[in-house]
């Protein structure tokens, strides 16, 4: 059993690797849950429409960091950072939680279970480094999407490139 | 006792691969009913570990979300514990939450609300866990050179949150028992759980992660798509590489950099082919 169960895990990887980039003419999956389909291949580009989470559309060309696409919606200019390669997972408690708006993120509002956390932090006399991560999370939770793209902007990163 | 077991394990698999909630429900329903001895209990029970596994499992392509992030958070814990805390410096914690966040939000997960931190420890690795925690020593930190390199570092560990490395060895069963049913308050005594199991599985987790970190496979597969998510952001494609080649002029006998890694060497050389495949 063994000696067939690796050969088929290395193909797996393999695979798993190669997939990792974009071509024309493969299917890809939009990773938002609201991603406009641009006219053209810049931010501020005019909204032909918005596709769903997950939405399947067919790479028709690659331009920069942008891939032009089609889709059942239309045709347009999607960023690469808002597709992937394969389709991503709905996770129900994330679709459970999302409301229409991309304003805030699913996890935002599923916070851990804290009862869980605090008991286990206790029982495991861990209570300085929780203390660490709750600080951190405060620092990283400051850090709004509006202050990360204005840093993409100011820096020529993301879809500003 | 052997048979149930037998049966236990086949109807966890089952219940992996075919994800036949409904179906579970029946089978438990009609055992219960048929429960008139110790034996109709313990398969009751096997029942109960199979649907958890089958809950858990629909969650080895997505445990919920709580459930990842309450993990995440108790090995986030343990990994701070481990070394040496957390730098409270708010510039560099400011620093390596905005490049990121910057690589997160082009990741194949940008729902999760990702938490960048620098751990004070003069050695030379980085870690990430479920939820979106992820961790660069002070010992890293301080070696690298530009944010190229740094969304390099970033990037591999982004990837294996995205990709649920983690969840997913806790989705093979070896920590199953200690996260089914986590969200649920049956045991809970007084507003408090019987930890025991999570505990220990989470322990379990941390040393996987801490200690011996992934396999080279999983490794490997982390350097090349987290180069590409730096570059498809705008970072230097060859940032880690950049990195590595930095840390192995500082290597030296008594230092390994990397420990829960596969050999600089080994990652370098990798990388070098795959950027030669890009162009």
């Amino acid at each position: 059993m063994k000696p067939k169960v690796i050969p088929i895990l290395f193909v797996c990887v393999i695979c798993a690797t190669l997939s990792v980039g974009f071509e024309a003419g493969k299917t890809a999956f939009t990773t938002h849950y609201e991603t406009a389909l641009l006219e053209e291949p810049q931010p501020l580009a005019k909204s032909v429409a918005t596709l769903p989470f997950a939405a399947s559309v067919n790479i028709t060309a690659l331009q920069g960091h942008w891939a032009q696409v089609s889709s059942t919606n239309g045709s347009g200019w999607i960023y690469l950072g808002n597709l992937a390669g394969t389709k991503p997972f709905e996770n129900n408690s994330v679709a459970g939680l999302q409301t229409s708006a991309s304003a805030t993120t699913a996890s935002v509002a599923a916070r851990p279970l804290d009862n869980v956390t605090a008991q286990y932090d206790d029982q495991e006399g861990l209570g300085k480094a929780a203390d660490d991560v709750k600080w951190l999370e405060s620092q990283s939770d400051a850090i709004s999407n509006s202050i990360v793209v204005d840093y993409l902007k100011a820096n020529k990163k993301g879809e500003y490139q | 006792m052997k048979k149930f077991a037998t049966l236990g394990l086949l109807l966890l698999a089952f219940g992996a691969f075919a994800q036949f909630g409904g179906f579970f429900k029946n089978l438990q329903s009609n055992t219960n009913t048929q429960n008139n001895g110790n034996g109709g209990g313990q398969l009751a029970g096997f029942f109960k570990i199979g649907q958890d596994a089958g809950n858990v499992l629909k969650g080895a392509n997505g445990i919920g979300l709580q459930e990842e992030e309450t993990i995440g958070n108790s090995v986030a814990v343990q990994i701070v514990s481990r070394y040496g805390g957390l730098v409270r410096d708010p510039v560099i914690t400011r620093r390596v939450n905005l490049i990121g966040k910057s690589l997160a939000r082009s990741c194949e997960r940008p729902e999760l609300n990702f938490h960048f931190g620098v751990l004070n420890s003069p050695t030379v690795n980085a870690f990430s866990a479920p939820g979106g925690y992820v961790f660069i020593t002070r010992g890293l930190y301080d070696l690298i050179q530009n944010d190229d390199e740094l969304g390099g570092v970033l990037g591999h560990e982004i990837e294996h949150v995205a990709k649920k490395h983690a969840l997913k060895i806790i989705a093979r069963g070896e920590f199953l028992q200690g996260v089914a049913g986590l969200t649920s308050d049956a045991g809970a005594v007084g507003g408090k759980r019987d930890l025991t199991q999570y505990s220990q599985s989470v322990g379990q987790l941390s040393n996987l992660i801490i200690e011996k970190g992934f396999d080279p496979q999983t490794e490997y597969i982390a350097d090349a798509s987290g180069s590409q998510l730096a570059a498809t952001v705008g970072y230097a494609p060859d940032g880690l590489r950049q990195c590595l080649q930095e840390l192995q002029k500082h290597e030296t006998a008594g230092a390994t950099f990397f420990p829960t890694h596969p050999p600089l060497q080994d990652r370098i050389t990798k990388l070098q082919a795959n950027e030669t495949a890009r162009n």
